[in-house]
């Protein structure tokens, strides 16, 4: 009898052009979307190829100007860039933050066409200006066209279309009594035609992913454990809907009922909720303005640059009083103590406005941190938020990523400040041997395995609600 | 005749319980948008006036310092929002608030709100604008879709002919009955929205011919759309192919066309990345005064010593490190204009590409102009941004003159809180409605388009059936 179901089913679909076409034009959007993607990653990865390559001959550039510089071949009239002085690395060798999106960065744009991924990282950057790029505002309003929005708001609509009649049809075509006299239960019967579909659609959803990765060139075998992660999210998701629609048509109303009814709970959980959602993380986990912390940090740099010289450097000395005998065993001149003398003094100006406005940049970033944190537990209502949450996270470009980066920057530019304040402070040359132990910025990842256990559960939730609800009806309609 | 088709149209859509709460969601979704939209206004206005307010305090406070280091350490200026953007915030979101304004550089504007923003406000932001621009066409597809496939499914089709009802009086009847109820959502909507805005105090002059435009806009649009469902049910078999198929022209056009034009403008037209820019700048700095550099003026230095006379700089009645440093900036300046121009005019690339897909979507020309008589479009953004840049410049000339007349060569100078007092003002006024209107014109002329073109094709409708 299944089989019979199966055939019929197969002849069914394979008639229907429509079905075809729809078919057709969603993996040609597919595809587009993954090529789209992986157009701008590689564009960014060749940019972040760029400034490593520019960045290795500065270095060479460094070195050589280093060995004149101390072989006496050599004089550099700006001490800011002579190579045996400190503050040198600080402009020839400034560091650079880059962000690495995972193998599978192509899936979902996710927060990447917001953020600049790769920046310089000095002293002296200013820790909550988070160095954007040149931008377009309205191109951003859109967004780029991603296989995120494909799976998250099209591939539901296809299931409706799919299976908004699954039931009512047979009603209307008069065909339902037939399928009553046949030995097997109606609901039987409408669970292996959805259960049908569902794998048609799931199996030609993962085919065609695979081949445009393929096309994309992005490793599949490499990312095996990913995909399988996001065919498993794809599955809830699908039968979520696919749920929804056997539930809706249990009501036994007629077809332009169920598909105006099914529109209707895609446009709560895919347009409404989230935006509602929206509403409410800005309500509930205000983030503090940048604005307020901008002020504060004026204000810091003011006071910390108003108090005299000698005061700032004595009141330092008191609490370190290492850095005066290691200054003492220094090579430096009396020309170069001068300068020496003065970036003590800039340094510690610098770690002063630091430590005055750790505060509020630390504040920010976790503030923000538990506003991601809020919304990743409230995104539960929609399946949609959920799906498209965790593809962001897969693809490594979602805001928690982001945040992780940036706070990584600003780590990193704490150890990097303090490596060169202990340089001026001990009046030290720079020596090639050195350049190997400076702080290397390097981005780890945020680990969000975390985020996929609990995306999973939202998804299994939502299908078993659906499940539950066709429960309770399917005794109601009485099938 | 028609009036009794379009009551009853009307009658049987009051009936129907899902056009009742497919309505009712529609009133309390505009409702939540409204309110959430007004506390977030006046929540952004606020902190917008404090922190102004901070950044001049901090101005005034300053230490006593050499005018141009004050030009350094500069001032911020923070982007008004338009009374108006209470219904639709555009790309106020996305685009910078915070003008860095200082000496030698000009700055793109920081702070942007959806660097600080969840995942969430991608997939839309409750506002007035989103309900009457993404959400309405689906509540007069809801309502119009089954409007000839309901009398065909339901037999009276025949009746009707049988009666000789005139196929252009059937179909104007249709139409009344879908547009009127349309209407009468839409009214009373449009007046509380326009209450309120009105009650909030905000920037820009509230003006009641610029909102009944913005309403006639917003009409026009969904004139289209009640056009093209009763031509996708005229021509339908079944009420849900009718359905499916307005539901698929309502995602391509507000959904995927948008997305795939950015996407096709963004790869087509790229914006300069910032290594690019920075070599745009140094190819139109190279040459000329460097005002911190005294070996780069030595010829205007000979130049300004002999126009009055003197053998020595610090004879001068007037300190030459502020003249220079004036000189200097001034080089800075234009080699921003040049580079300015370029990002400028790769947006509006990328715009006018974007625009190219209105040919298939009459939501991106709505979408446009509902952002631009907000002014909340990107025109607005660098409208301001050219302001400020114009502030910039003021701002910076005062601070070197400040050197230049306080001061003699080679004298150390500190200005204090009075000179800080006086620096210049900076104010910024919308453009009027005229002017917007001209911007927009070729948005108008697509909106126009649209709705000739759905008329149209009504009329085709109507000739055929009087063949039939």
């Amino acid at each position: 009898m299944l089989s019979k179901i199966i055939h019929l089913e197969w002849r069914n679909l394979t008639s229907n052009r429509w079905l075809l076409i729809s078919f057709l034009l969603l993996a040609g959007l597919i595809l587009l979307a993954t090529l789209n993607r992986s157009y701008h990653q590689e564009a960014y990865l060749m940019k972040v190829d760029e400034v490593r390559q520019t960045q290795s001959a500065e270095f060479q550039n460094f070195v050589a100007d280093h060995d004149s510089v101390t072989a006496g071949l050599k004089e550099i009239d700006n001490q800011r860039i002579n190579p045996v002085f400190p503050f040198s690395l600080e402009v020839r060798l400034t560091p650079q933050a880059v962000f690495e999106p995972t193998g599978l960065g192509v899936l979902a744009v996710g927060q990447s066409d917001i953020h600049a991924g790769i920046f310089p990282v000095r002293t002296f950057s200013d820790p909550i200006n988070k160095a954007s790029v040149f931008y377009n505002p309205t191109t951003d309003l859109f967004g780029s066209f991603d296989f995120a929005f494909v799976l998250v708001f099209l591939i539901p609509l296809v299931v409706i279309a799919f299976s908004y009649n699954i039931l009512s049809e047979e009603r209307e075509n008069g065909t339902l009594q037939m399928v009553m006299s046949q030995p097997v239960s109606l609901m039987a019967f409408l669970i292996s035609r959805l259960a049908f579909r569902f794998l048609i659609l799931f199996g030609a959803l993962l085919v065609v992913l695979i081949l445009s990765l393929m096309v994309a060139g992005v490793s599949v075998s490499g990312n095996i454990s990913g995909l399988a992660l996001l065919s498993g999210f794809a599955a809830l998701y699908l039968l979520f809907w696919f749920g929804v629609s056997l539930l809706v048509n249990l009501f036994g109303k007629s077809s332009s009922f169920n598909i105006t009814a099914l529109l209707g709970v895609w446009v709560v959980f895919v347009l409404v909720i989230p935006t509602l959602l929206h509403v409410a993380v800005e309500k509930v986990h205000e983030v503090p303005p940048r604005s307020e912390a901008l002020v504060e940090m004026r204000n810091a740099e003011e006071e910390a640059m108003s108090l005299d010289r000698d005061e700032i450097l004595d009141r330092y000395f008191m609490d370190h009083p290492e850095f005066i005998e290691a200054a003492e065993g220094s090579s430096a001149d009396e020309q170069w103590r001068e300068l020496y003398e003065f970036y003590k003094w800039f340094y510690i100006v610098r770690q002063n406005i630091a430590e005055a406005v750790s505060p509020i940049v630390d504040d920010y970033y976790s503030r923000l941190e538990e506003q991601q944190e809020f919304a990743g537990r409230i995104s539960a209502f929609s399946p949609a938020v959920v799906l498209k949450e965790a593809m962001s996270s897969l693809a490594g470009t979602s805001p928690a990523h982001y945040n992780h980066f940036h706070t990584s920057t600003e780590l990193f530019r704490m150890e990097w400040m303090e490596t060169m304040r202990n340089k001026m402070l001990r009046e030290q040359f720079v020596i090639l041997d050195d350049l190997d132990g400076l702080p290397q910025f390097s981005y780890a990842p945020k680990d969000v395995n975390n985020g996929f256990a609990r995306a999973a559960m939202a998804l299994s939730l939502h299908l078993l609600a659906v499940c539950g609800f066709i429960v309770l009806f399917r005794k109601k309609a009485g099938l | 005749m028609v009036i009794r088709i379009a009551k009853k149209e009307w009658k049987e859509q009051l009936r129907e319980k899902r056009f009742l709460a497919a309505g009712l969601l529609m009133v309390l979704l505009f409702g939540a948008a409204l309110i959430s939209s007004k506390a977030y206004y006046e929540k952004e206005q606020d902190l917008r006036l404090h922190a102004q307010q901070g950044i001049e305090e901090n101005w005034l406070n300053q230490r006593d310092k050499n005018p141009h280091g004050a030009a350094h350490y500069g001032i911020y200026l923070f982007k008004p929002e338009s009374r108006l953007a209470l219904i639709d915030r555009g790309v106020n979101r996305y685009a910078g608030t915070a003008f860095f304004v200082e000496g030698h550089v000009r700055n793109e504007a920081q702070f942007r709100k959806i660097e600080d923003e969840t995942g969430l406000v991608r997939f839309g932001e409750l506002t007035p604008a989103y309900i009457l621009i993404t959400l309405m066409p689906l509540f007069i597809i809801l309502i119009g879709f089954n409007a000839f496939t309901k009398e065909r499914e339901g037999g009276t089709w025949k009746m009707l002919q049988s009666h000789n009802v005139p196929m252009h009086k059937l179909l104007l009847g249709k139409w009344a009955g879908v547009t009127i109820t349309v209407l009468m959502l839409l009214i009373p909507l449009f007046m509380l929205m326009g209450l309120i805005i009105y009650s909030v105090s905000g920037f820009g002059e509230f003006s009641l011919a610029h909102y009944l435009i913005l309403g006639v806009v917003y009409t026009l649009y969904y004139l289209i759309f009640i056009n093209l469902t009763l031509i996708v049910s005229w021509f339908s078999k079944k009420s849900g192919a009718a359905f499916i198929t307005l539901l698929a022209i309502w995602i391509v056009a507000t959904l995927v066309v948008p997305k795939l034009f950015v996407s096709a403008a963004q790869y087509l037209n790229p914006m300069p990345d910032t290594n690019a820019v920075a070599e745009m700048y140094r190819d139109a700095r190279t040459g000329g005064i460097d005002g911190h550099v005294p070996s780069s003026a030595r010829e205007l230095e000979r130049q300004v010593m002999e126009e009055y006379g003197v053998e020595t700089l610090e004879d001068l009645p007037f300190n030459f490190a502020g003249y220079r440093l004036q000189v200097g900036e001034e080089y800075d300046t234009k080699a921003y204009n040049y580079v300015f121009s370029h990002i400028h005019s790769a947006i509006s690339e990328q715009d006018a590409l974007i625009r190219r897909g209105s040919l298939i979507s009459p939501f991106l020309p709505v979408r446009n102009l509902s952002m631009a008589m907000a002014y909340t479009d990107v025109n607005n953004h660098w409208d301001f941004s050219e302001a400020v840049e114009l502030y910039r410049q003021d701002f910076v000339r005062y601070l070197n003159e400040d050197l230049m007349y306080s001061s003699r060569t080679g004298e150390t100078y500190l200005a204090g809180s009075d000179v800080w007092a006086a620096k210049p003002d900076f104010s910024y006024e919308l453009p009027g409605m005229g002017e917007v209107l001209k911007a927009q014109s070729g948005n108008l002329f697509l909106l126009f388009g649209w709705v000739g073109i759905s008329f149209l094709g009504l009329l085709t409708i109507k000739s055929k059936s009087g063949e039939g």
